[in-house]
């Protein structure tokens, strides 16, 4: 069989070319908001293997994730300045069309037998490779393998990159997703945990660089006109107008990044309207794997790590309410004065006590894993209710879509980060029904739950980022339509920022 | 507040390499040490060949070859910070690579073979990796046993 360059090969390469600069430029972005790599999934502090940021280590002994961030140029990352969200969007954007392009590729390669370009059929394709290898350390050029488009070196570092390493980047970053890594929890534990994984993801973004380089070096010393009308024509025929065509499309690429990171740097809500439409219909289908994760005693203690206070390492990422009521209290611990009112378009509105809430939770706890949007993790044990039995209690009106919870902190008053602005946070009826959506009111069985992480209710929403388990909980509302509270879009950060409301991955 | 290392007066943000920090010191040891063992075995392995590739060639491929001997177990037996010793086997290395263009270096394009040639140009890249991999350590981009990036945070 002539194996060739069939024009779909071709049209996948260039796609390729634009999807995984993409990709890596905004993975770039969302690695700068936490620059710092682990072999852990604690995240403890010092312990980095990697960090990508110039910022001092900060001296205070409490600082909140928010500060992580560096914030590196539009040229590098896509968009820059630190901008998260929109770096997000621009991932699930791409990588919506990589995977699509991806699968397409393969199922083609299959049916079509072209396989054959990638997967060795022979044992002595790996002992003429060593021969290539040789040749090229020589400075010399190995000829192509007999019936095939390039020698066997090239057939095995392209078939690891199609077959080994994209499968895995893909697998790493779903796995980024909070609702897929809770769903399958056991995975994510068996592989060392999502920091583990995310390291993974990005040595895998390391290896596509490290492919591009020398793919290039390659390209130039076979001939970059000869190796481009391949690529171009399927042949070497036209090798003047092959070169000529490709150089042509890289500028296109480049063009490309140029009005993309422009575009969104001048309208970012644009960037979020072209998400909406190209990633919701495949991530809300996400809404059907809800958390089921049941971590060990020993992840929580954080025995396996050495930790001697898992709660005392569990991040805060924002700071406590500075609002004189929330003040008044914590003076008083909380038990006497707390009530989480519960209302809205409820049957029966109610206010709860702490010692009530405890009652009706019936010591009921979850361990879970946190995800936070930035990037650390951290394993606690929250006792609680869910938000469920306490919508049961309530009961919601018929038409009630969505649940509100608002936050005592105001982010403009309680953190220098932020504009201003009750924290709210928002969920639609499918979310908040969710086995392990909950109402926490005591962390890893040592009592309360610490000012840092939200004390003294929270809620624990397990298929999503971090910062929409909102903190600091002062009342629940249940409502009939949620864009008509705050800006529309459902919660402080989906306001402010730009982040999805329907954030599960 | 935020405070930011290495970013020159009148510039938003530090050199783009400053914001790479690997702390792995006992992987990045045995890889400077690796490195360097790969260029005294590349050495050794055009000193025993039958193309030298100046005149009296010889004799000063075995020298590197031992010095990478006493470095490799100078790395392995002790924490010693003998970087800047491998710096000075790599420049060797590049030395006498250098001098091989100027003689009649082991190329095919010179009557050797293959693997030969593969191997003198192996003391070109290794050297060359080696340097790299010294500057990188200097910047502060990797760090070696027993030193330590100290992160605290």
């Amino acid at each position: 069989m002539d194996l060739g360059f069939p024009w779909w090969l071709r049209v996948e390469h260039f796609l390729n070319l634009v999807f995984i600069s993409f990709l890596v430029r905004s993975g770039i972005e969302i690695l700068g908001t936490y620059p710092k790599l682990y072999r852990s999934q604690h995240t403890v502090a010092g312990t980095a293997w990697a960090q990508f940021t110039v910022q001092r280590a900060p001296k205070h002994k409490y600082y909140t994730v928010g500060g992580e961030y560096d914030d590196y140029s539009p040229r590098l990352s896509l968009p820059g300045r630190g901008l998260l969200g929109l770096g997000r969007y621009w991932h699930f954007i791409t990588v919506t069309g990589f995977v699509t392009s991806w699968v397409i590729y393969f199922v083609l390669l299959v049916f079509t037998g072209q396989w054959r370009r990638y997967v060795p059929t022979s044992l002595d394709t790996f002992t003429q490779a060593g021969h290539d290898m040789l040749a090229y350390l020589a400075f010399t050029v190995p000829g192509a393998v007999e019936g095939m488009p390039f020698n066997a070196v090239q057939q095995l570092s392209y078939g690891f990159v199609i077959l080994v390493l994209t499968p895995l980047v893909i697998i790493t970053g779903a796995f980024q997703s909070p609702a897929i890594a809770n769903y399958f929890s056991r995975i994510t534990r068996a592989v060392g945990g999502r920091q583990v994984i995310r390291t993974v993801h990005f040595l895998c973004l390391v290896g596509y660089v490290a492919f591009f380089v020398v793919h290039v070096l390659m390209v130039l010393i076979h001939g970059y006109a000869h190796e481009t009308s391949k690529m171009v024509f399927g042949s070497t025929d036209l090798p003047v107008a092959g070169g000529i065509i490709f150089t042509v499309s890289l500028i296109v690429v480049v063009a490309l990044h140029v009005v993309a990171t422009r575009w969104t740097l001048a309208d970012g809500r644009a960037v979020e309207r072209l998400h909406n439409v190209v990633v919701r219909p495949w991530s809300n289908l996400l809404y059907r794997l809800p958390a089921r994760m049941h971590y060990s005693r020993s992840n929580v203690s954080g025995e396996d790590v050495g930790l001697q206070n898992t709660t005392h390492n569990f991040r805060g990422s924002g700071r406590p309410p500075e609002a004189k009521e929330y003040l008044a209290l914590m003076a008083n611990g909380y038990d006497d004065d707390y009530v989480l009112e519960i209302g809205g378009y409820v049957e029966r509105p109610m206010s709860l006590t702490i010692r009530d809430l405890r009652e009706l939770a019936d010591g009921h706890s979850q361990t879970t894993l946190h995800h936070c949007v930035q990037g650390f993790s951290s394993i606690g044990r929250w006792r609680g209710i869910t938000v469920s039995d306490l919508l049961d209690l309530a009961g919601p009106l018929p038409g009630a879509t969505d649940v509100v919870y608002t936050s005592f902190q105001n982010m403009g008053r309680d953190d220098a980060l932020y504009e201003g602005g009750t924290y709210y946070e928002s969920n639609p009826m499918i979310e908040a029904r969710m086995p392990q959506t909950l109402i926490a009111f005591e962390l890893n069985d040592e009592g309360e739950i610490p000012a840092k992480n939200g004390a003294p209710v929270r809620l624990r929403m397990e298929t999503s980022t971090g910062f929409r388990s909102l903190k600091w909980l002062e009342r629940i509302e249940v409502v009939n339509r949620y864009d008509i509270i705050g800006q529309g879009r459902g919660g402080y950060f989906e306001d402010a920022d730009f982040y999805d409301r329907n954030q599960l991955i | 507040m935020r405070v930011s290392e290495h970013v020159r007066p009148g510039r938003k943000r530090a050199p783009l390499l400053r914001y790479v920090r690997i702390n792995l010191p006992r992987a990045t040891r045995l890889l400077l040490l690796l490195v360097v063992a790969v260029i005294g075995a590349a050495s050794a392995a055009v000193a025993l060949s039958d193309h030298p590739p100046f005149a009296f060639a010889t004799p000063i491929l075995w020298a590197v070859c031992g010095a990478a001997v006493v470095f490799g177990a100078m790395g392995l037996v002790t924490s010693a910070r003998i970087w800047a010793w491998g710096a000075g086997i790599a420049v060797a290395s590049l030395l006498v690579y250098f001098g091989g263009l100027a003689g009649d270096a082991p190329y095919v394009w010179n009557g050797a073979s293959v693997v030969l040639a593969a191997t003198w140009n192996v003391t070109l890249l290794a050297s060359i990796g080696y340097l790299v991999l010294f500057w990188a350590l200097r910047y502060g981009t990797i760090v070696a046993a027993p030193d330590d990036q100290n992160f605290m945070d």
